[in-house]
């Protein structure tokens, strides 16, 4: 199983009140299926995207990602986890700006520590179209190159989840478009389990499954 | 848009970002203390300096020189004053014995019209000449007991000690004087003999002018008739702004100290405006897609940099208000400067000015900036950066300019304005190309390293605008740190080296020729020392290469140091010497040195001090007419020495071979090499008793005066180094929470990608580590080698470094960075990488 979350709960405290964000959420992704999940504003996809990242502890429940659950796992070993096991990619790309495109890429490997060689990231950079992009740097790039080069760090390490927030909001419809195409075809080529969360219906409907939350738990 | 929705606006976005806000504030607060502290100073010193005039003058006009005035002379410029009163003064140098000691002092001889102006307050018995009388300075009380009668004796003649001088109107800052002060009536200045053929002394002629009397065009008067360059004349107003000179000269020298504190502060301010600019651009886009004009825009922003100036000037007269009491209590007591400090109006409007067109200046580039800022571009998300065209560079040399002319009217002079602007210029663009070295060389090493040391480097060598500042601040900031310690040791291991048998412990002045004979034999039976007697023939220049060497008369209000030094130079007499050798403080340089004048169809070949001629332009074979007391005589230049005058050996700027001289009126001077206490105070007391014009210096005490000269004139460069330390500190602790705020969202990504917290904050700390350790070995280093240049070049001695202040500087710099960094890394430790999430 890519993904298993089982009666999650997740609660904010306001004041005296304790708001209820998610509840009994139930969830399974298949490896290396792709599925969508939609949301109205303030639906809770944040908080449902934090606490798979393991980015924010929940009440109730547990997440398995790739048959390991997080639930008990501490900070630094969720942080181990991340880095091996999850890719990320943003609405806003949040590259680092003073590292070049290959740079932008071998970071993750880097903190893994991982060995890579340069025609290996070169590689990965041909696949999203950004071979001859290797030297420059995130401000020098259109905003689909951008995305296109956060598509490339998310699947770099081979992550056993790939998780996407809006990766097309922050683009032009066609630009948009190209870059889902795109993506799509990657994260299907390499069979990579993936959560896309979108406001995008059409894009949601290119996705395997679609899952909507409301009220703090989902509908298929 | 009214005037108030502007201001409403600037406030609106200077408590929007409050923290930047705070900082321009403090940063030029900081700037400022300093500035302004010197300004209220300076402007004290002039203040009091014209107040005392006439006091410190003693009378409207003074007319002096080094040598008696004739009657007709004296009855040639009567003629042309208007005066009431006139009192004589003269001033030389003689011993003050007792029957168990002897000391060097400054003897002041008055006659009954003194003073005319000012009062004098005495510890017992008033001026008077009933009975030969002597007041002394209280220092002197310090090296020889003297009770209310005792009797001394000054040159031949006996006085009765009749009390200190408690407030002597005419001095108001002493400084480093080698001989007290004692005041004796001029009836009994015959029976002292003090006044002999070839003794130096000054005589002073000063007149109360008559009430309304213009004082300038009385002296302009006197100035016509008496043409002879060694007499001076001098005004109140000259008085003003020649009384103090050394003081004056220090003050010019810490104002550019200052500088350096306010130039780092609009370093600072500049970054800190262009990273607000860059944080702001959105918004200024939204005002001109809203329809604001180019012009409001720019309104608002200088209307917050005036609300900036304004409220920096008035917290910096908090403080600089709140320690002046400090401040006086410190040149009160630690310096022995009775200076009262007011606050002045002056003070204030110059800081103020500086508070304001200081940062107007250094937002041109944001105001450049605002103009080619297009809305579109930004929702292109394309970055605006500025145009480094011909406005950038206009700019940026009408700001080296200004900052040039702001370093003239500290220095009062083109060519350490110049240096000192050109140097900091250089420096800066130094700093920052060798601050790219040093990332260079790390990025290029650091591909070896682990992918935090690497990311580390890539932070600083990817960001070289905000590396490059904290890197220049803190390497300039330390080098004048480190600069001044170096200079100071050096001079004081100088005077005062640690092997003194190379140091003569006495040295005499004033002997008649025809006393060398007993005095050598003095020396011989009772030091058992061979005495090497130097002569010296007073003389002035009257011609150099047939050019009249004229006396220049300062007649302008701002009278530059060159021109003052010069003036000075031309004015004085020379003092010459003759002797078929050079001594161990002498080195030839250039040309050779003419030992015997036997060729007498030729020009005797002189040897003149090497920076003495360059001081005056003269060189090889240049002819130089002197006046030896009225006889003309032709000499050229022949060689060049290299003097090291704190050798305390008899020492000239120029030197004649035999054969020239020796029939000249001349006086001999001598100094006594011998460690042995006892025997040096028989010495002394022999020859003063028994040659009772003949000065003695004991070099030892003048050593310690000097030395306390250099550390109370060390204190006040020190603290405005330490100033520039502290804007240095600021600029770091600014970059530090600037770059953290910046970089938020970078270090969240970090940990999204698997970076730990631990490590995310190394990287941090590995960045700034390497800023701080860098910049401040740097700066050291560059300091060790300018103190170095300086004290080679500059003051032609042997370079001693203070190696326990390096450390000292090391202890005190690096933990406050430690602190610093500590404090201003606290955010990472609360990073909540779920933000970027939240804020898609």
């Amino acid at each position: 199983m890519g993904l298993k979350i089982t009666n999650l709960r997740k609660t904010y405290s306001q004041g005296s009140e304790k708001l209820t964000i998610l509840n009994q959420l139930n969830l399974q992704v298949n490896t290396s299926e792709v599925v969508a999940v939609v949301g109205a504003s303030g639906s809770g996809k944040s908080t449902f995207l934090s606490l798979v990242a393991g980015l924010d502890y929940f009440d109730e429940g547990d997440i398995e990602i790739n048959n390991q659950s997080i639930k008990n796992l501490k900070r630094e070993e969720m942080t181990k986890f991340r880095a091996e096991n999850i890719g990320f990619i943003f609405q806003q790309f949040h590259l680092i700006s003073h590292l070049t495109a290959f740079e932008n890429i071998t970071l993750p490997l880097e903190i893994l520590g991982r060995d890579f060689n340069d025609a290996d990231i070169f590689k990965a950079l041909e696949n999203v179209g950004l071979g001859h992009r290797a030297k420059h740097k995130p401000t020098e790039l259109s905003g689909g190159e951008c995305q296109r080069l956060a598509l490339a760090r998310g699947l770099i390490t081979r992550p056993s989840l790939l998780l996407a927030d809006e990766p097309s909001g922050n683009l032009d419809s066609e630009t948009g478009e190209k870059v889902m195409s795109l993506f799509f075809e990657q994260v299907r080529a390499t069979k990579t389990t993936t959560v896309l969360v979108t406001h995008d219906l059409e894009l949601a409907k290119r996705c395997d499954r679609m899952f909507v939350l409301k009220n703090g738990s989902f509908n298929q | 848009m009214k005037i108030k929705d502007l201001i409403k606006l600037s406030l609106l976005e200077l408590t929007r970002y409050k923290s930047i806000t705070t900082f321009l504030i403090l940063n030029l607060t900081l700037g400022l203390i300093g500035f302004f502290l010197l300004q209220i100073f300076q402007q004290s010193l002039t203040l009091q300096s014209a107040e005392r005039a006439q006091v410190a003058l003693g009378g409207d006009i003074s007319i002096s020189a080094r040598r008696t005035f004739t009657d007709t002379e004296v009855k040639k410029w009567e003629s042309q004053l208007k005066f009431e009163k006139v009192s004589k003064f003269y001033s030389m140098f003689s011993m003050l014995r007792t029957t168990s000691d002897s000391r060097l002092v400054n003897v002041g001889v008055f006659d009954s019209e003194f003073p005319l102006y000012g009062q004098f307050k005495l510890s017992d018995i008033n001026f008077t000449d009933d009975k030969p009388r002597v007041w002394v300075d209280p220092e002197i009380l310090d090296i020889i007991n003297l009770k209310i009668g005792d009797s001394v004796e000054i040159g031949e003649q006996k006085f009765i000690y009749s009390g200190f001088i408690q407030e002597d109107p005419t001095r108001l800052f002493r400084g480093a004087t080698f001989a007290s002060r004692v005041l004796i009536h001029q009836k009994y200045l015959p029976a002292a003999g003090l006044i002999k053929e070839g003794s130096t002394f000054t005589e002073s002629w000063k007149y109360r002018l008559l009430p309304d009397v213009d004082i300038e065009a009385n002296k302009a008067l006197v100035e016509k008739v008496m043409t002879d360059p060694v007499v001076r004349i001098e005004s109140t107003r000259d008085s003003a702004e020649d009384s103090n000179r050394a003081l004056k000269y220090f003050t010019d020298y810490l104002g550019l100290v200052a500088l350096v504190a306010l130039g780092l502060c609009f370093l600072c301010g500049s970054y800190l405006l262009q990273w607000t600019f860059l944080t702001k651009k959105k918004t200024i886009a939204i005002y001109k897609t809203l329809g604001l004009s180019d012009e409001k825009i720019i309104s608002i922003y200088l209307l917050q940099n005036l609300i900036i100036s304004a409220l920096a000037c008035l917290l910096s007269v908090i403080i600089v208000k709140g320690s002046m009491p400090l401040v006086q209590s410190f040149l009160i007591n630690a310096s022995n400067l009775p200076l009262q400090l007011v606050f002045g109006f002056k003070a204030l409007v110059i800081t103020s000015l500086i508070a304001i067109f200081g940062p107007i200046l250094i937002v041109v580039p944001q105001i450049m900036q605002i103009i080619d800022l297009r809305p579109l571009m930004l929702l292109q998300n394309v970055d605006v950066k500025i145009k480094k065209g011909i406005s950038y560079f206009v700019w940026l040399i009408c700001t080296i300019a200004l900052f040039w002319a702001l370093a003239f009217w500290q220095s009062h002079s083109y060519k350490v304005a110049g240096i000192f602007t050109g140097s900091l210029v250089g420096l800066i663009i130094f700093f920052q190309f060798i601050n790219r070295i040093i990332l260079f060389a790390l990025e290029r090493a650091s591909a070896r390293f682990n992918w935090l040391l690497k990311y580390s480097i890539k932070g600083l060598t990817r960001k070289p605008a905000s590396s490059g500042l904290v890197f220049t601040t803190m390497c300039l900031a330390t080098l004048v740190l480190s600069l001044l310690p170096h200079v100071k040791t050096s001079i004081i291991s100088e005077v005062k080296p640690q092997d003194t048998a190379q140091m003569p412990s006495l040295f005499m002045f004033d002997i008649q020729p025809e006393q060398t004979e007993g005095i050598r034999k003095a020396a011989k039976e009772i030091l058992n020392y061979e005495l090497v007697m130097s002569p010296m023939v007073r003389s002035r220049i009257l011609k150099i290469n047939d050019k009249n060497y004229e006396k220049i008369i300062n007649t302008g209000e701002m009278q530059t140091r060159e021109a003052d030094a010069e003036a000075r130079s031309r004015n004085r007499g020379l003092n010459l010497t003759y002797r078929d050798y050079l001594q161990e403080s002498e080195m030839l340089i250039k040309g050779n040195l003419q030992t015997n004048y036997l060729d007498k169809n030729k020009l005797p070949q002189i040897s003149l001090e090497k920076r003495y001629a360059d001081r005056m332009n003269i060189s090889l074979g240049d002819e130089i007419t002197f006046d030896v007391q009225g006889v003309e005589l032709v000499a050229q230049v022949g060689s060049l020495r290299q003097v090291r005058w704190t050798s305390f050996q008899p020492n000239f700027f120029i030197l004649f071979p035999l054969g020239v001289l020796e029939d000249a009126p001349q006086i001999f001077l001598a100094s006594v090499n011998h460690a042995q206490d006892s025997k040096l105070k028989e010495f002394q007391l022999n020859v003063s008793n028994e040659f009772k014009n003949v000065s003695i210096i004991d070099i030892s005490r003048t050593i310690e005066t000097t030395l306390k000269y250099v550390d109370q004139m060390s204190i006040g460069l020190e603290f405005m180094a330490w100033l520039a330390v502290l804007v240095g500190l600021f600029v770091f602790i600014v970059l530090l929470n600037t770059q953290i705020k910046e970089r938020l969202q970078e270090m969240n990504l970090l940990q999204i990608l698997g970076a730990r917290n631990e490590s995310v904050y190394k990287i941090m700390l590995t960045q700034f580590a390497i800023l701080i350790v860098t910049s401040i070995t740097f700066g050291v280093l560059l300091g060790l080698i300018l103190a170095w240049v300086i004290i080679s070049f500059f003051f032609d001695i042997k370079t001693v470094y203070d190696l326990n202040y390096l450390l000292l500087l090391a202890a005190i710099l690096l933990p406050v960075c430690g602190v610093a960094l500590y404090f201003g890394l606290t955010p990472l430790k609360k990073l909540n990488p779920m933000d970027l999430i939240r804020q898609q």
